[in-house]
């Protein structure tokens, strides 16, 4: 039986009421779903290695004189930098900033997320360590050792140092010369993000690395 | 033919694509970019600070005492205790004395006055300048005075 021309008219018009509803709702779902795709996809902050390298596994002491090596914080994301402690900007302005990174880190994270201080001047004992660590967070880790030792970490970790002129006229008051990269080492112990110094004050998004190797291993103990 | 009109125009809004500005060469920084640069970590974008660690600048009284002190701190840093209100902040201040310049010493100040003590009077490149050379000796990151 045809059915009369208003009728089809009528259907028509149902029909491109039902397809605008449909667009209203399904294109912010869809954008919705185009940026979460796009975040988990999105470049890491800083320069991403998406080989596996283990980090190398120094062994030093940290200001309570207690022995740490790299493989003691397995399952902890571990953000390590190298420095002096009467550096005047570089460190200080460095381990300000790792420490924003870590305020920025939920509870659960900053449990599972290490900052780790080597000092590579041989003036730095555990006790001036212990004096300065706490200017920015009580849980960083300062770490101290033998020049030998001290320089095989820096030379496997490819940071560089070498002394300075003096500041003053006590020439045993010099600076330190050092690079300044930032790892970010995963909780497995291998190498896998780079931050150069500039990048620093950019906190939030280091957190989001350090959130992101800390999902791409969650503990062991959970399911 | 119009209905599939009308589905490409729902869904365009994704295909759009932010375009990207030309680049500009940004010149030195200013005083504002090396705050944000530099300082926040610590100090906040508010310069509320951190507890414990970095006293408020706001209510800090080096902004209404003489400059001398202020520019002190920005050169040699400062390391240790402070006690302000009743609470008590230790931490460290960079010294900027190998870094910034006296212009940029003098402009960073400014714009900390700008923000929480419009009335005080500028500081010059001179001033910096001078109280650089008397303290060329020193040694950096001195004690706070108790304020």
């Amino acid at each position: 039986m045809a059915r009369p021309k208003h009728s089809d008219a009528r259907s028509r018009r149902i029909g491109l009421i039902i397809i605008a509803a449909c667009a209203v709702v399904a294109v912010p779902a869809l954008v919705v779903l185009f940026a979460v795709a796009g975040k988990s996809s999105s470049p890491w902050f800083g320069q991403y290695d998406p080989d596996t390298h283990p980090a190398y596994n120094f062994s030093l002491t940290d200001q309570d004189g207690r022995t740490v090596r790299l493989q003691d914080l397995r399952g902890q994301a571990v953000l390590l930098a190298f420095g002096f402690t009467r550096c005047a900007n570089i460190c200080p302005t460095t381990l300000g900033n790792l420490a924003a990174v870590y305020r920025k880190l939920p509870p659960a994270a900053q449990e599972r997320t290490k900052v780790v201080f080597i000092s590579v001047d041989e003036r730095d004992s555990p006790a001036t360590l212990k004096e300065y660590i706490p200017f920015f967070n009580e849980r960083f880790t300062g770490l101290t050792g033998v020049p030998a030792d001290i320089g095989t970490t820096a030379r496997a970790y490819g940071a560089f140092f070498r002394k300075a002129d003096a500041v003053g006229s006590d020439k045993s008051d010099y600076m330190i010369d050092h690079s300044t990269y930032t790892h970010l080492i995963d909780p497995d112990g291998n190498l896998r993000v780079l931050y150069r110094f500039e990048q620093l004050p950019e906190t939030d998004k280091i957190a989001d690395d350090v959130l992101r190797v800390l999902a791409a291993q969650p503990p062991k103990n959970q399911p | 033919m119009r209905r599939s009109f009308l589905l490409l125009l729902a869904f365009a809004p994704i295909a759009c694509q932010p375009v990207a500005e030309p680049g500009i060469d940004p010149g030195p920084p200013t005083a504002r970019q090396l705050y944000m640069a530099r300082c926040i970590a610590c100090h906040q974008v508010d310069g509320s600070g951190i507890p414990a660690i970095c006293p408020p600048l706001p209510t800090s009284p080096k902004l209404t005492s003489p400059p001398e002190d202020l520019i002190r701190i920005l050169l040699l840093g400062m390391k240790g205790r402070i006690v302000r209100d009743g609470k008590t902040f230790c931490g460290i201040m960079p010294a900027w004395k190998f870094d910034l310049n006296d212009g940029q010493i003098a402009e960073a100040i400014n714009d900390l006055y700008a923000r929480w003590n419009p009335g005080a009077p500028q500081v010059t490149e001179e001033m910096v300048r001078r109280i650089r050379e008397e303290t060329a000796s020193q040694k950096l990151f001195p004690t706070p005075k108790e304020e």
